[in-house]
């Protein structure tokens, strides 16, 4: 476990959107922490967190809106350390587009954000398209935009059966030959289901993007 | 309460009046049952009183010119051998006439055994004033006739009788003591009958030790097998041989007989056919209610109930439809015949309640209400849940 | 963390490996076809198992087969091919009498439409399946039904008949109805389609309490969206097939 994600897990549990912030800005600046790892180690896990409270415990569903907005924040604010970030390593464009989103209904989209940043992180053009995407935007997005990588992030379980029918709709209606990536917590109980729904791999978590730039 | 049960009366409950009407409509069928079958009984049993009831069922007479039986004390002694006569009484009757101020009357002189023939023709009860004429020259005479005569107790009445002597014929007259007044309930009787003694009518008519027919009554329940009880009386005693005839009811009355039988036949039938009527009302009505609560069936299916307790809510609907429509039918049928007979001023049918009538008839009303309810009943242990659940 | 929430919950293998006294329903190999003239297959194929105490929720588009299987799981009818097994007796080879006190002891059904029966109270409702099922009426299963009654909040109407009661309320009664011999199973068959919203979420949160309380397992078919993400398990039918088979 990451050392600053106790203290970072207290002020969010606070609710404390300014304090949050500054202690984030202030670890990035100081170099305590790149922008992947506060992803990977900071961010998912308590994001996953407040998430299952609110299903089990009953948590009221305005404290998990309140966290996962400072956490948003949190994300856009990051965007300029980012691109940074990839200068210092020395990333090169691919040209390879990636397009992500969030199906119909699926309103949890910061999995998606940070997923988009890491494949910009890696050196994708990534576009965002948003939460709550329907399938025919979707489709209509990839006709024009012809990416070669779809990135679907789920959340919350029912919105797989969604994922499945825009899934099929990008194989049917689009001449879209490149490779379908789901991922999220929709997944977690259901680690096989994505071949099912018909994507071609599954992000358990975002550290498996790096490995994908080699294969795709 | 037993489920079944508790749910037939549930269902009825619920639509109260629907259920009022058939009860209605059942009771108003079998109303009509008890009515006819009553009436008809009532009717056939007064016919019959009137026709056997007041009269001998089997008798026996001259079968020569001399009317006179001889020796009749000894046919009586071989008469009492057969077990199913309940009462043998020797008559002594001869035609007379009275004089009612100017005018002459006709009337029948009997001459009984008082004891021997009130077994037959139940003489004591009869008598609504005074008492039976047990000495010599005593009488009594029939309501109708008093009417006219207005006689009191211990008036006395001359009767004239004409006697065979040789070629001739000669008048009589003896004039009799009035000891009582009677009422057959017959208006034919009542005014031609005078009883006395058989030995005042013997003596009158100068007939020595003779009756002139010797009457017989049989067993209740042998009524109708007069014919063959009167068969063997003559074979035994060889009747023919002494110049005697042996006569029965039956075989006189076969007219009225047929009658009667083809009436209790037609009424037979009017009563099956409105109790026929009655089941297929009742069977449509639970056939339709069968479909009407199929919802409730089905839920109560799905809840777990048997196949064996859905069909006896149908039966139990029967069975109460039965209850209710023949203690309805009952009480309404006597009070229609109640009605009748406050309307007919004949007071010739006199109505029996017959127990045993009304209660058989409760019987078959209930176990037929219980067979109509049969085919709902199957229908309502064959009905499928899921039709029901689906159809929605 | 994720790790261990994985662990915490089934995978598809780990639940199909789990002892078979687990599951309370299983399904196996099951077809249904439907004679109207010609046959026409409604199911196909399907293996199912459910396990005690989950709460299941069934979606699918109207026509797929949802209330057939569940129809045929609830022994209202028999599959063409195939198995079911409810606590691990086979059913589709019950005769009638067996599969009446099954229904009565083991199952508890609430539907579309309410189904109340219309002649008797909400309190005498519920207690049908109990006189249904032959036993006294004793101060204990007044009680009982009384409490069932307080847990859906009607039993300000429990003297009311259906007629006096709102859909909600019937609903309700239904669902206590359903629960009121204590049921391993409760299967509704879109519960709340006639319900408006309030009602709806009124009866799922009861549903929820229902399996947390009395550890019923629950499969429910719904529509709604808001129902079936509460669920542990979603199965989406599609043309007679299980389509998705989703574990929360
Ligand atoms: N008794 C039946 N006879 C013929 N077809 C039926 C019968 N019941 C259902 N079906 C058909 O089976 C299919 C599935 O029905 P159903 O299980 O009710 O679907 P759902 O509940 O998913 O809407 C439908 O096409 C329906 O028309
Ligand atoms: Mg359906």
């Amino acid at each position: 476990m990451h050392p600053l994600y106790e203290e970072f897990l207290k002020l969010l549990e606070n609710e404390d959107k300014e304090k949050c912030v500054e202690f984030i800005i202030l670890k990035l600046d100081n170099k305590e922490i790149n922008v992947p790892t506060l992803y990977s180690d900071i961010l998912e896990p308590s994001l996953n967190l407040f998430y299952c409270d609110a299903e089990d415990e009953k948590l009221c569903i305005w404290k998990e809106h309140i966290r996962t907005s400072i956490i948003g924040t949190i994300i856009e604010i990051c965007y300029p350390y980012l691109i940074k970030e990839k200068k210092e390593r020395g990333i090169k464009s691919n040209q390879i587009k990636v397009l992500v989103g969030c199906p119909a209904e699926e309103f949890h989209d910061v999995g998606a954000k940070m997923i988009a940043d890491f494949f910009t992180l890696y050196g994708f053009d990534a576009i965002y398209v948003g939460a709550n995407t329907p399938r025919t935007e979707i489709r209509d997005a990839i006709n024009t935009l012809k990416p070669k990588i779809i990135a679907l992030s789920v959340t919350n379980y029912f919105n797989l059966m969604e994922a499945e029918k825009a899934i099929s709709l990008i194989k049917e209606h689009t001449d879209f030959d490149g490779k379908i990536i789901v991922g999220g917590l929709a997944f977690m109980s259901n680690p096989e289901i994505y071949k099912k729904i018909g994507a071609d791999i599954f992000v358990e978590n975002y550290k498996d993007i790096q490995k994908l730039t080699g294969e795709v | 309460m037993n489920l079944p049960l508790s749910i037939a009366l549930r269902f009825f409950r619920r639509s109260k009046s629907q259920t009022i009407l058939i009860v209605i409509g059942i009771s108003i069928g079998i109303s009509v049952q008890i009515f006819v079958g009553l009436l008809l009984q009532s009717l056939q049993s007064s016919l019959l009183n009137n026709f056997v009831g007041n009269s001998s069922q089997i008798t026996i007479e001259s079968d020569t010119e001399n009317p006179y039986i001889e020796g009749y004390e000894g046919i009586i002694e071989d008469l009492e051998e057969f077990d199913e006569l309940t009462g043998i009484a020797a008559a002594a009757d001869r035609p007379a006439t009275i004089q009612d101020g100017l005018k002459t009357r006709n009337v029948l002189l009997r001459g009984f055994n008082i004891d021997d023939a009130d077994p037959i023709y139940n003489i004591a009860p009869r008598i609504y004033e005074g008492e039976e004429a047990s000495g010599d020259l005593e009488a009594i005479i029939g309501k109708e006739l008093n009417d006219e005569l207005d006689l009191d107790t211990d008036d006395t009445l001359t009767i004239f009788g004409i006697v065979k002597k040789g070629e001739d014929n000669m008048a009589v007259n003896r004039t009799f003591k009035i000891v009582g007044f009677f009422d057959f309930e017959s208006e034919g009787i009542n005014n031609q009958w005078i009883i006395t003694t058989i030995e005042s009518v013997q003596e009158m008519f100068n007939m020595n030790k003779t009756v002139t027919s010797i009457e017989m009554q049989v067993e209740e329940d042998l009524l109708y097998e007069a014919d063959e009880i009167a068969d063997d009386i003559d074979k035994e005693l060889d009747l023919e041989d002494d110049g005697l005839k042996i006569s029965n009811w039956i075989d006189e009355n076969q007219q009225l007989l047929n009658g009667l039988q083809s009436q209790g036949l037609s009424s037979l039938f009017i009563q099956a056919f409105v109790l026929i009527s009655v089941v297929i009302g009742i069977s449509s009505v639970l056939a339709i209610s069968v479909v009407q609560k199929q919802q409730q069936l089905g839920i109560l299916k799905a809840m777990g109930i048997t196949n064996r307790s859905a069909s006896l809510i149908f039966l139990f609907q029967g069975l109460i439809l039965g209850i209710f429509g023949a203690i309805g039918g009952i009480v309404l049928g006597i009070f229609f015949l109640w009605g009748f007979t406050q309307a007919s001023a004949s007071d010739f049918i006199v109505i029996q309640y017959n127990p045993i009538f009304i209660l058989a008839s409760a019987a078959i009303i209930i176990g037929s209400s219980v067979l109509a309810a049969v085919s709902p009943a199957i229908k309502s242990s064959k009905l499928n849940p899921i039709e029901v659940i689906r159809g929605g | 963390m994720v790790e261990s929430q994985i662990k915490k919950l089934d995978t598809q293998e780990d639940f199909v490996k789990t002892e078979k006294k687990a599951f309370v329903i299983e399904l196996k190999n099951i077809d249904k076809f439907y004679y109207t003239g010609v046959a026409t297959q409604v199911l196909f194929d399907i293996n199912l198992q459910f396990r005690q105490g989950s709460f299941n929720s069934i979606v699918g588009p109207s026509g797929s087969g949802k209330s057939t299987l569940m129809n045929l799981i609830g022994t209202l009818d028999k599959p063409t091919k195939g198995e079911i097994y409810i606590d691990g007796k086979r059913t589709d080879k019950m005769t009638k009498k067996e599969l009446a006190e099954l229904r009565n002891k083991a199952i508890g059904f609430v539907f579309q439409f309410h189904y109340l029966l219309p002649e008797y109270t909400a309190l005498e409702n519920v207690l049908l399946p109990h006189r249904i099922s032959k036993e006294k009426i004793t101060k204990e299963t007044k009680t009982r039904a009384l409490d069932l009654l307080t847990f859906m909040g009607i039993e300000d109407v429990k003297n009311n008949l259906a007629n006096n009661m709102s859909g909600g309320q019937q609903q309700r009664t239904a669902i206590a109805r359903a629960l009121m011999n204590n049921p391993k199973i409760l299967l509704a068959d879109e519960p709340t389609g006639n319900l408006d919203t309030d009602s709806t979420d009124r009866v799922y949160d009861l549903l929820r309490d229902i399996n947390e309380d009395f550890k019923t397992t629950i499969i429910v078919i719904t529509h709604e969206r808001r129902i079936a993400e509460k669920t542990d398990r979603i199965i989406e039918i599609r043309d007679g097939r299980i389509h998705l088979d989703l574990l929360k």
